[in-house]
């Protein structure tokens, strides 16, 4: 019944993101990234998550297959999944944005990983990632760190 | 629907065999119990130390920068919700992954979410008696990621009366609101 009503809902959700996207009659460049941010890491840790909200508006899904970043030194594609009653994260080879569509890499989910990150990551350090799509281009973003309680 | 209904049929049969429920409140699990572990002080933690207090119980490892601290920011969304009634709360942080986290480790780790936490490791085989007395499991997998190893785990936050018993086991999807809910009717 909850997962009925639910499934509906993100139906209705689609179809007014679709709507909205149609409306917005998509500048250049297709793919846009919204809601950046980065996870506050522990003073003595060089890991951390990075999350983002991506927006296709083009008429043509996109692949993206990398990441770098100059403040990590690995950055890598993440998923958080529940198998076996268990939460599993395990690294992705691409995330596929789909044509007027829109993927979010958020907590619980997709999620960009930083490894190797230069200390130390505040509130309100911001930092550059890149996003390398499967064509070559690359969307850039710029993530500011959050801490914890904010979240 | 038919499945559904069976499925629903048989879980709940588990449950009540799993559980016995007393005369008012939540069911109390067959799960759970004392156990002695190392703290973020490098100190041996009872459990049983915590008697007189709800007490939130969950398994995880610092290293996992994306779920673990979603639920350690729960709690302290818990905590703050539960105002002046949070100080007869406590949480056990316990770590599945020993290898990395040291004392030092969690102790660094639970002063940055400002968690009134205990953060618990020990040796392999300790955290993995534990694991198995709170029905609790996780599996070190090795990976090409920089990451080396990660560990998946259950994701269940357990609450436990003032007397040390299993009565609520709550999802990681549970909201704060849900969770606070079930910690009053302990108090």
């Amino acid at each position: 019944m909850r997962t009925g009503s639910c499934v509906v809902g993100l139906g209705a959700m689609l179809v007014a993101m679709g709507v909205a996207a149609v409306m917005a009659q998509a500048p250049a460049p297709a793919v846009h990234a919204e809601g950046a941010w980065v996870r506050q890491p522990a003073p003595s840790r060089d890991v951390t998550a990075a999350y983002v909200v991506i927006v296709n508006d083009g008429d043509a899904p996109v692949r993206i297959v990398a990441g770098e970043s100059r403040m990590a030194k690995t950055v890598e594609l993440h998923e958080m999944a529940m198998e076996n009653r268990m939460m599993k994260m395990r690294r992705v080879d691409d995330i596929v944005v789909p044509a007027k569509g829109r993927v979010a890499l958020e907590p619980g989910g997709l999620h960009i990983m930083l490894f190797g990150v230069q200390a130390p990551l505040e509130p309100g350090t911001v930092v550059p990632l890149t996003l390398r799509l499967q064509d070559g281009s690359t969307i850039a973003i710029e993530a500011p760190v959050r801490a914890p309680e904010s979240r | 629907m038919t499945r559904a209904l069976l499925a629903l049929v048989l879980a709940s049969a588990v449950a009540a065999s799993a559980c016995q429920r007393p005369a008012e409140g939540p069911p109390v699990y067959d799960i759970g119990g004392d156990f002695t572990l190392t703290d973020q002080d490098g100190k041996a933690f009872d459990s049983a130390s915590l008697r007189g207090h709800v007490v939130l119980v969950f398994f995880g490892y610092t290293f996992c920068p994306d779920v673990c601290p979603t639920t350690l920011s729960k709690i302290a969304a818990v905590t703050r919700a539960l105002g002046p009634d949070a100080g007869r709360v406590k949480t056990m942080y316990v770590s599945v992954d020993p290898r990395r986290d040291t004392p030092e480790v969690l102790k660094e780790h639970l002063d940055m979410f400002g968690v009134d936490a205990v953060g618990l490791t020990g040796t392999e085989d300790e955290i993995a008696r534990v694991a198995k007395q709170y029905g609790a499991a996780y599996v070190i997998e090795e990976t090409d990621s920089a990451a080396g190893y990660l560990v998946s785990h259950t994701t269940t936050l357990y609450a436990l009366d003032p007397e040390g018993r299993t009565r609520y086991q709550f999802a990681y999807e549970a909201s704060v609101d849900e969770i606070v809910a079930g910690i009053r009717t302990l108090l």
